[in-house]
């Protein structure tokens, strides 16, 4: 079975604040979820665009969740303040969540629409690739009638 | 088997004309012995493509293994990617023309190279092909090769034989030959309408041969299967740490080209203690990981997991669950680092592994803090009981350190088993750009090209007493563990090569002790002082025998000897005639005076026996058996006589 067309794995964990997560309450609309690591180079390269399109799709109805993995609790949150993270991460020390995802190795991108994952980006990504993913399960909004 | 059940069989199965051929084709054909010759395999449409011939060809089988284990050297010279990439990354740097060109040939990758697969496959292909129709040949061979009975006038070209006149009827006599041919474990043929049978011994080799190139073969098939559904991985767990099997939560990944993500059980492990224990000479004696499993045996739908197991894992002893296998290979120091800004705000807090091989018995690692502008990275030196010397002391010893810090000048790691006394994290600082996205590093390296430093070392103790940084950073190294070092391994074709492995040590044993040796045996009735009778008691060994001998009768198969009235005379005798070339000849010669003596008184022979051996190996042990079975056969003669005399 592939990593795409599969429900979001159960998972019950703590955000990098420390408060709690349940992906009980992310299966509804559509999601973009980001596995990353503070230590991963490609992370870093991409962390700007993922905070651009995550500003840029605020009113789209579009959520964002992060997926800190194999990291430090300080670490990860200094990066997330230095690139103006937008979105809350989840603290997967362990790997559980990504090991439910099917992640190979960070980053890794998932577009869950209602629960189930749709498309996989494997490796780093950008604003572009990222917004051409989301209008094909997820048109944007008419323009409102200027008249 | 009674000589009337024989030939009425042989009759039945075999056509005598079909046969007779079939002897004069494989017997006269040549003078090379090739006994074996068999029809030839009709040509296939593609066998007569350009290459074919070279496709069947054991030579061709040789030159490809030849090629495969050259190439299984190239990771000697050449660092691959799969295990070390930071080298090849520097091969890269440092040689960046030859680098093109490797890379083009896959040398970086030598055994995922489509050539390296190339060579593997066909050499599957070409053993497949030599195999198929040797073995085709040899299943043949068990049902034709007794079809073949020999002229009289091949025997004397034997190596071994013999011709014996015997007092017994012809179906007594085969009777007799085949219970002492039998005994001796031969296996035999059966018996055709012109009395005639073959005997066999060490058929087996050719078998032993045939198992050791199947055996091979499958060997190889179990390496490809492993390589291509296996998977090998490396994990570094922390005590106190739990771990997901996931390819994402692996050190090292190396999976097989159709193991896949989804073939991960997913299951959970805890490491809860790691105790290493150490002979008095400071060496390792004992590595043991205590984990626990947690797995979703109930697969229910909210993914909790409950503890399947518990296990100690040592060297040699490994966790085995679910098709995975954890082995213990190492081990070191994971010390907890934690570092706050000069406010008191924590950037870092996490285990760094600790790797032995540093300059004075140190342990290194690495933190890198790349949120920090501009970013700064920390070279770790962990000295597990350390020995601080006076700055006197220090004065004349320059270390392993350019530079001359102090500290790192003071600073030694106690001689002996690297056990936690006073331990000491000395930490170096750097500030610039890490270069992650520019340099190639792993987690464990620290690239410095980039950076300024060291500039400054500060010292922490476990004691929990940190050190400040002139920037402000503060370090502090509350707690050490152990860390242990598992290699993952899902080897499905582990049991398939181990089974090869086994049957190919057959195979190769039986080939090489086995030797292959035939006997064709005629039975035929002869006439009390017949010209054949003298004949056959004379030197033999010419064609002339043959036109001497008269054409008799087949033996009456269809009745017993009792019906048939024959019945040995008690006073009857053998006389034998052995090959000159053989050894055999001159004891043959001291037998027939013997047998000739003790049979002064009235003879009435009736059946003649002639007996033909060769060994295709070790023909000289062959003509001591040979020598033996005769002597068994005339003792067993003597002794059916003197049983008959009784009566």
């Amino acid at each position: 079975m592939s990593a795409t067309n599969r429900p979001l794995p159960d998972f019950q964990g703590t955000l990098l604040d420390t408060s709690a997560f349940d992906t009980a309450e992310w299966r509804t609309g559509t999601l973009l979820v980001n596995v990353w690591g503070s230590w991963c180079a490609p992370c870093i390269r991409e962390a700007p665009h993922l905070a651009q399109t995550a500003n840029s799709m605020a009113e789209e109805n579009v959520r964002f969740l992060g997926v800190d993995i194999k990291d430090n609790r300080p670490a990860a949150q200094q990066f997330e303040e230095r690139y103006s993270i937008p979105y809350p991460s989840v603290f997967d020390d362990a790997g559980a969540f990504a090991a439910g995802l099917r992640v190979i190795a960070p980053p890794t991108t998932f577009l869950v629409q209602d629960g189930t994952v749709r498309t996989v980006i494997m490796g780093e990504t950008d604003s572009s690739t990222i917004a051409c993913v989301v209008r094909q399960i997820s048109p944007p909004p008419p323009a409102k009638d200027p008249l | 088997m009674t000589p009337t059940r024989a030939g009425s069989t042989s009759s039945t199965k075999k056509d005598p004309e079909k046969d007779q051929q079939t002897t004069t084709e494989a017997g006269s054909g040549n003078n090379t012995h090739n006994f074996d010759a068999l029809p030839p395999v009709p040509m296939k449409a593609f066998a007569k493509l350009p290459g074919w011939k070279a496709l069947r060809s054991m030579r061709t089988a040789i030159w490809l293994l030849l090629a495969l284990a050259t190439a299984t050297f190239i990771p000697t010279w050449v660092p691959q990617r799969i295990t070390n990439q930071t080298k090849v990354q520097e091969f890269a740097e440092d040689h960046p023309s030859w680098f093109q060109a490797f890379d083009r040939l896959r040398l970086f990758d030598v055994f995922d190279s489509w050539w390296y697969v190339g060579i593997y496959g066909t050499l599957l292909f070409v053993l497949v092909n030599c195999l198929v129709p040797r073995t085709r040949n040899f299943f043949r061979q068990q049902k034709q090769a007794f079809a073949t009975p020999r002229e009289r006038k091949q025997f004397p070209s034997l190596p071994c034989h013999v011709e014996m006149q015997v007092p017994l009827s012809p179906e007594e006599t085969v009777s007799l030959l085949k219970k002492t041919l039998r005994s001796h474990r031969f296996r035999q043929g059966n018996l055709n309408t012109r009395g005639q049978w073959v005997a066999e011994k060490g058929h087996l080799r050719e078998g032993g041969s045939l198992v050791f190139h199947w055996s091979f073969f499958v060997l190889l098939l179990g390496m490809f299967f492993t390589r291509a559904f296996g998977f090998e991985g490396q994990v570094l767990l922390v005590e106190g740490e739990h771990w997901v099997d996931a390819p994402v939560n692996y050190d090292y990944y190396n999976p097989g080209r159709f193991f896949g993500p989804e073939d991960h059980r997913g299951f959970e492990i805890a490491h809860d203690s790691f105790e290493v224990r150490f002979f008095e000479n400071g060496g390792p004696a004992d590595f043991v990981s205590t984990v626990r499993v947690f797995d979703d045996t109930n697969n229910n739908a909210q993914g909790e997991k409950s503890q399947v197991l518990q296990k100690e894992i040592r060297v040699n002893n490994p966790l085995d669950y679910r098709g995975m296998k954890f082995y213990q290979i190492s081990w070191g120091w994971a010390i907890r680092v934690t570092i706050d800004d000069q406010n008191g705000k924590p950037l870092f807090d996490d285990w760094v592994p600790l790797f032995p091989g540093g300059a004075r018995n140190t342990w290194t690692g690495v933190v890198k803090l790349p949120s920090l502008s501009p970013q700064v990275g920390m070279e770790l030196f962990f000295f597990p009981d350390a020995l601080l010397l006076g700055e006197e002391e220090a004065a004349d010893l320059r270390g392993d350190f350019a530079g001359g810090e102090n500290l790192l000048i003071r600073l030694f790691a106690r001689p002996g088993p690297p056990t936690i006394g006073d331990a000491v994290l000395l930490a170096g600082e750097y500030a610039g750009d890490l270069g992650q996205n520019t340099l190639f590093q792993t987690v464990y390296d620290l690239r410095t090209e980039n950076m300024e430093g060291p500039l400054e070392y500060g010292l922490a103790r476990l004691s929990n007493t940190g050190y400040r940084f002139a920037d402000g950073l503060s370090l502090h190294a509350p707690e050490i563990r152990h860390y242990s070092v598992l290699r993952v391994k899902r080897d499905p074709g582990l049991w398939t090569v181990l089974i090869a492995a086994v049957l190919l040590m057959f195979g190769l044993t039986a080939s090489l002790y086995i030797s292959r040796r035939r006997l064709w045996i005629w039975v035929r009735p002869v006439e009390p002082d017949s010209s054949d009778t003298n004949t056959a008691t004379a030197a033999s060994g010419t064609d002339t025998k043959e036109t001497a001998a008269p054409r008799t009768p087949p033996p009456n198969h269809n009745s017993t000897p009792s019906q048939s009235g024959e019945k040995p005379t008690a006073t009857a005798t053998e006389s034998t005639t052995m090959s000159p070339a053989s050894p055999l000849s001159q004891r043959n010669d001291v037998l027939s005076q013997q047998h000739a003596t003790e049979a002064a008184a009235p003879r009435t022979p009736q059946t003649m026996v002639t007996l033909g051996g060769l060994a295709y190996q070790r023909k000289d042990a062959f003509e001591t058996e040979f020598t033996r079975l005769v002597k068994d056969l005339q003792a067993k003669l003597r002794s059916n006589q003197a049983h008959g005399n009784n009566t």
